[in-house]
């Protein structure tokens, strides 16, 4: 029998598929659909102290290969979450809320009111690329090690609940911004946001698309980049991580967890395959288990890491 | 994965603005120089770029005709583009009317008759039975019966102030048709406020209905949930709904996400 419930930061999920971010989380009704569509885990839209518009639209487009959004984190801000967190945990839901602010403090406090409303788990998100200079949220915080470790104490400091950092890709050294979220008090990662951000032109006006005209990547042309990503930090920290980026079919799944992920980040993939994805996805994880004789993913967690090999001469230099 | 073929178009293509007529002195007719292929009742997003990007029925689909009225923003500028500009469209999304049976009720309520306009023509091509209940203010915001009439269906138009047709609602007018005639099913597009009503009516008088509804749309892809009605998604589970959804849907009539995703009374909105 293959079991895939999967105990992300001492929570037990009944699958480590994990709703994205910033794709559906908005009405709790939907949350729930997801959740029955076979989600594990749900990660509402990242709020911060405020309400926000966000950018006018186009904030989306899509092509067969990548995605791109510059929605610039509209929400409805933490004080009109409480209903919202309420009403998933009375449903039995498990969810992540997903918090950021220019201000230290107010993410502080803005983790604080989700961990009283009944969030099972903080996630900064300090690594939304699409950002207005000067705002000093989003990538301008997870940039820098110093910054991401900053923000991660804060909130530990007024906060219980298991407390995750969301990464960028779009830096050169991610695993040093990793370990400082973790010696800071981050007790799990997620890897990680979209990357760039990205442009496309539309050649019959010569424009833009994206009205903020830069826009972060994801979908399934990111995939194998947010891979080497979970795999350099599964060997660089010891907490577990949220693989995320890409990820379509449970193929990608199972090489995520064989790099070292514990939990599935899933968002665009909506997108491709509608909200089903989580179902085909945990179904495809348990029929391969299954012919391969593996009976949980602690089995083939971290696999792809194996024994050290030969050093290859390549060349000299 | 799902083949590209499937996914919902999600990438603006601009084209060029065939024919801009002004209907009335609040709605104007936009042609332009593409066609689509879809259900009526399906919708595109509009983008003029540097603007914005604002979904709006199918009115015709080849060439691709939008009816709108002029609102804010985004309905002034396009208002302002000429024949020779660019926007760009994306579609069809949503799912669009199912047509069912022979005797066929379709209810309109202001520019809602944009949503309607090509399921008539269908319906008319195939011979179908066909009335529609126009409402709309006054006489100055009525449009269409015109090209109702040249195509045949018994046109029932009403005002609140009487000054074309019924005096009264497009729910009153309906009552009277239903004591008269049997339909198969009914289907209707306007403000929500008239939708509640007609649903209770319809549902009463035991009439399967679809209606279209509206509710706030930033990507029409099924991804930022600003649209949903109790997990309905309205740009990709809608927007037309038949009764037995729309009996399912506590927030019908009652809730509304604005942009930032707070809730607002259907009521409010404006
Ligand atoms: C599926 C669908 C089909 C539509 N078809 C038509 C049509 O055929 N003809 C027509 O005139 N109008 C149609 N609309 C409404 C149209 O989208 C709005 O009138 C338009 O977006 C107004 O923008 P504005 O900037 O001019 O006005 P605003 O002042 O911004 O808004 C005026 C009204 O439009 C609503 N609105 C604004 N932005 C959006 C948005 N992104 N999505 C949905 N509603 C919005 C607001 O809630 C408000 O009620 C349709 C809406 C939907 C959801
Ligand atoms: C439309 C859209 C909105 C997003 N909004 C957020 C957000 O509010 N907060 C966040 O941390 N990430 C956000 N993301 C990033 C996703 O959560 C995810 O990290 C990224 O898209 C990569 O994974 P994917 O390819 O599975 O989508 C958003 C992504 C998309 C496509
Ligand atoms: S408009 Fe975005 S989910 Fe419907």
């Amino acid at each position: 029998m293959v079991n895939l419930e999967t105990t992300f930061c001492g929570l037990k999920l009944r699958n480590p598929t994990i709703l994205a971010s910033g794709v559906l989380g908005v009405n709790p009704a939907t949350m729930a659909r997801v959740y029955a569509k076979g989600a594990g885990m749900i990660t509402l839209k990242s709020i911060s102290h405020e309400t926000r518009k966000g950018f006018p639209n186009p904030t989306m487009l899509g092509t067969k290969h990548y995605f791109m959004n510059a929605v610039g984190l509209s929400g409805v801000g933490v004080d009109n979450s409480e209903k919202v967190v309420k009403q998933l945990k009375a449903a039995g839901i498990p969810i992540i809320a997903s918090i950021f602010s220019c201000s230290f403090a107010k993410a502080a406090e803005v983790g604080a009111k989700f961990e009283a409303f009944g969030a099972d788990m903080l996630e900064i998100n300090v690594s939304c690329p699409n950002i207005v200079p000067g705002e000093g949220i989003g990538t301008a915080i997870g940039v820098e090690a110093e910054l991401t470790a900053q923000i991660t104490a804060d909130v530990r400091k007024q906060t219980t609940i298991p407390l995750l950092v969301k990464l960028t890709p779009n830096v050169t050294d991610i695993v040093s911004i990793a370990k400082a979220a973790v010696a800071a008090g981050a007790d799990g990662l997620v890897a990680g946001n979209t990357f760039g951000p990205g442009l496309k032109i539309d050649i019959e006006t010569g424009q833009p698309v994206l009205f903020n005209k830069f826009g972060g990547v994801s979908g399934p042309g990111i995939f194998p980049l947010a891979l080497a990503i979970v795999y350099k930090l599964y060997e660089a920290v010891k907490v577990p991580i949220i693989g995320m980026g890409g990820i379509t079919t449970y193929q990608d799944a199972l090489e995520m967890v064989m790099a070292g992920a514990t939990g599935i980040g899933i968002g665009t993939a909506v997108y491709y395959e509608g909200m089903d994805v989580f179902q085909k996805v945990v179904a495809g994880m348990t029929e391969w288990m299954e012919a391969h004789g593996y009976h949980s993913l602690d089995e083939i967690r971290g696999m792809a890491h194996g024994a050290k090999q030969e050093e290859p001469v390549v060349g000299k230099c | 994965m799902t083949c590209c073929k499937d996914l919902k178009p999600a990438l603006p293509k601009a084209v060029r603005i065939l024919k801009h007529e002004q209907l009335n002195a609040r709605i104007n007719r936009l042609t332009l120089d593409a066609r689509i292929d879809c259900q009526p009742g399906q919708f595109v997003m509009l983008w003029i770029p540097r603007v914005d990007e604002k979904p709006f029925s199918v009115d015709g689909a080849n060439p691709l005709t939008i009816t709108y009225a002029k609102f804010g923003a985004f309905t002034q500028a396009l208002s302002k583009l000429q024949v020779g500009d660019k926007v760009g469209w994306r579609g069809p999304l949503g799912k669009g009317f199912n047509l069912v049976g022979q005797r066929q009720l379709v209810v309109a309520g202001g520019v809602g008759l944009a949503s309607v306009m090509d399921l008539v023509r269908v319906m008319c091509s195939q011979k179908l039975v066909v009335d529609v209940v126009v409402g709309a203010k006054n006489q100055a915001e009525i449009y269409g019966l015109d090209e109702l009439r040249s195509l045949g269906v018994g046109v029932y138009p009403c005002t609140d102030d009487g000054s074309v047709g019924f005096k009264g609602f497009t729910t009153d007018q309906t009552t009277l048709l239903l004591t008269h005639n049997k339909y198969d099913q009914a289907y209707a597009c306007g403000p929500e406020v008239m939708l509640v009503k007609l649903h209770k009516l319809l549902s009463e008088a035991k009439l399967p209905h679809q209606l279209s509804l509206e509710r706030y749309m930033k990507c029409g892809l099924g991804i930022c949930d600003l649209c949903s009605i109790d997990g309905f998604l309205t740009c990709q589970d809608g927007p037309v709904f038949n009764e037995k959804q729309i009996d399912q849907m506590e927030e019908f009539g009652k809730v509304y996400r604005i942009v930032t995703g707070e809730e607002v009374a259907v009521s409010g909105k404006h």
